[in-house]
């Protein structure tokens, strides 16, 4: 079910050709030599998406291809390859890099059509754990973006990412820096939270348990819409403990103006 | 018994908070017309802390005075100072104190335009040493919504206090005197009155008003602080302003619309008490500014003393706080200067004109002056503070107010539901047909 990538509901909210273009960046694998996963929104996410991806797969290239380059999707992106794949990007072959992932537009024509898997890849565990990449690497895009679109929405109090970014220097050491105003007891922050439960997890099962978890566990008034929404945006079903709109009161002052 | 029926108030809430809201609800279903407005108005308006604070005519459900620290001074048609002299007095009297008792301020800066009037007040009056008697209590919230005053002026140059992590009790605890510009809207005007001059249209068309209707209020908007437009001219508007919508969210359960007549229920009672003022109301500036300088004020003034304190009793509380703005000369500086430009001009961005002037005169700081908006500062803290349910006073959410003799009285007691209930159950609607 993760598969879509224009058709997405988070697709709504980037531009990508009117919601038709599938893979504008393009995840590419140098150790399986194919593409696993597509996404057509911006780039600065598809490389955070990529190093979430890195806990599991080392040096991913995050590839920004050329509107008229080949077309293809999730279904089809273990299909496709780079030309020549021996590209430089900061001073390394995307081939053998870093475990960090790297970034690089390329050029028309950089995309090949292959019929066959890459053969270390074609049957056995390394079959099997590729297609396992490639289903969670779609679950990591829907899910990121779902996160960080609802976190857009509903973190109207980035005051951690101010006083890191904007007011560095400016903040005395004792001040509390939220990372966001839900009053729970997280202190990562939930966008945050999401990104490292993706990060850690083996697939999209226990990333959703995990994520489950989390808003059980800070259940408090500025939650409730913030959950909705990722749920909604995900395209899963709001799970049945949190239909019931209720919140932890205990974590509430009231509204005293 | 915590409280008899009979009892006076010097402070009252219907809130709805999450908490009770089966309480009011229960209310609702079961009193009469006037209980059902009382609530209501917490419906239209949350919460419902309204009080008058002079002789104009305002009734609650409860017998209830005003605190003598809030009630209206005087109107002295006579006062001629400008807001500047106000503000330079009053830091003048923060010298006066700090040099003969020593005492020390926690200033509560929030960045926006009244919290940093007493800061400039401050910084422009007293010396450096005197300074060293004020401290800035603060948050990132508020740094952000001036970070050039916070780098010229305060980063560095006074002890901070976190006020995320420090309640007023922790403040009184240190010996500080906590001042609030909590009351600062009370002098201008208030954001209730900017939401009907900016979308004024939205809500004549989904009442239904004809072209010709629109084409008149259209004409006449541009003037809402000139007196030679009264706003009694804008009746019909403010009733269905004032309406509670379909879409409201503090639903009644077994209410399944409401109430058709709030709207006018809620117009004729402002309206009278506007009628009967110390003060002339005459435009529709006057109207929202009247509203909340005098009605909403004790709110303003009290709501930090009993919703962001755990441990300092109410009455110590209230007079320990000081409310910057609560002072005979703002008081009567704002009572005389409607409708002449220092309180708004044509919109959102005059807001509090006369305290951007100020505050410019002393920064130099064109971009706050002339796009500042009036925020609610106050709410970032207290949505995300500590809930202290060991307290002595009980969690926030069920406070419901403070009888005559400062006793803190809250919905978790069955006398004071009962209390509630009764007077609810015999408040008559006497202001409106």
């Amino acid at each position: 079910m993760w598969e879509k990538t224009s058709d997405a509901k988070t697709a709504h909210f980037h531009m990508n050709l009117f919601r038709k273009r599938t893979n504008s960046n393009a995840y590419y694998s140098p150790g399986v030599d194919r593409f696993f996963a597509v996404d057509s929104l911006d780039p600065y996410s598809s490389l955070e998406i990529a190093q979430i991806l890195s806990s599991k797969v080392p040096g991913i290239a995050v590839c920004l291809l050329a509107v008229d380059d080949l077309w293809f999707d999730n279904e089809t992106a273990h299909q496709h390859t780079l030309r020549d794949k021996n590209v430089f990007a900061v001073g390394a072959s995307i081939l053998f890099s870093r475990q960090m992932p790297t970034v690089r537009k390329f050029p028309p024509n950089s995309v090949i059509k292959v019929e066959q898997p890459s053969e270390d890849f074609k049957d056995g565990n390394n079959a099997i754990a590729f297609q396992e990449l490639q289903e969670y690497a779609r679950f990591v895009i829907q899910a990121y973006h779902a996160s960080k679109i609802a976190n857009m929405y509903f973190n109207s109090l980035p005051m951690e990412e101010y006083a890191r970014e904007l007011l560095a220097g400016q903040v005395p050491a004792e001040f509390e820096t939220p990372v966001d105003n839900i009053n729970g007891t997280l202190k990562t922050g939930v966008h945050r939270e999401i990104t490292k439960i993706l990060y850690t997890s083996n697939n999209s099962a226990e990333a959703l348990e995990r994520i489950n978890v989390m808003w059980r566990e800070n259940n408090t008034p500025l939650t409730l819409y913030w959950r909705a929404q990722f749920y909604n945006l995900l395209d899963v079903p709001l799970p049945a403990e949190f239909g019931n709109g209720q919140f932890n009161l205990d974590r509430y002052s009231g509204y005293i103006l | 018994m915590s409280i008899q029926l009979n009892e006076t108030l010097y402070f009252s809430s219907i809130n709805f908070n999450g908490v009770h809201n089966d309480f009011w609800t229960a209310c609702y279903n079961e009193t009469g017309d006037g209980g059902k407005f009382a609530i209501d108005l917490a419906r239209r308006l949350n919460p419902n802390r309204y009080v008058t604070r002079d002789s104009s005519e305002w009734t609650n459900p409860w017998p209830q005075e005003i605190i003598p620290k809030y009630a209206m001074v005087p109107y002295d048609s006579s006062f001629k100072l400008n807001f500047s002299e106000v503000s330079d007095l009053k830091a003048l009297d923060f010298k006066a104190r700090i040099n003969t008792k020593n005492e020390r301020f926690a200033m509560m800066y929030s960045g926006g335009i009244d919290s940093t009037t007493m800061v400039v007040a401050l910084l422009k009056n007293l010396t450096v040493e005197e300074l060293k008697n004020v401290s800035i209590c603060t948050s990132i919230p508020a740094i952000v919504e001036n970070p050039v005053f916070w780098e010229k002026f305060i980063y560095g140059k006074f002890e901070i206090i976190d006020s995320m992590a420090n309640k007023y009790h922790d403040l009184i605890v240190r010996g500080y005197t906590p001042v609030t510009a909590d009351d600062g809207d009370c002098i201008f005007g208030t954001v209730f009155g900017i939401g009907l001059y900016h979308n004024w249209e939205v809500v004549a068309n989904k009442a239904g008003f004809t072209e010709s209707r629109k084409a008149e209020i259209r004409a006449i908007m541009p003037r809402f602080s000139d007196p030679e437009v009264h706003y009694t001219q804008f009746a019909d508007l403010l009733t269905a302003y004032f309406g509670i919508p379909p879409d409201q969210k503090f639903p009644i359960v077994g209410q399944s619309a409401p109430n058709p007549k709030f709207g006018k229920l809620l117009y004729d009672k402002f309206a009278r008490n506007a009628q009967t003022a110390t003060v002339p109301i005459n435009s529709l500036h006057d109207f929202f500014w009247w509203l909340i300088f005098n009605v909403k004020m004790l709110n303003c003034g009290v709501r930090g003393a009993l919703y962001y304190n755990d441990h300092i009793e109410p009455e110590r509380a209230i007079h320990t706080i000081e409310n910057w703005y609560n002072d005979p000369l703002y008081q009567n500086w704002s009572m005389n200067n409607n409708n002449n430009g220092t309180k708004i001009g044509h919109t959102a961005a005059t807001y509090k004109q006369a305290a951007r002037d100020y505050i410019y005169e002393f920064d130099r700081n064109p971009w706050y002056r002339s796009f500042k908006l009036k925020l609610e500062s106050m709410a970032l803290n207290v949505v995300r503070q500590d809930i202290q349910l060991d307290s002595s006073m009980g969690r926030p959410t069920s406070r419901f107010g403070i009888t005559k003799d400062y006793k803190l009285i809250t919905l978790e007691q069955p006398d004071v539901q009962e209390y509630i209930r009764h007077h609810l159950n015999n408040f008559q609607i006497t202001w409106s047909e």
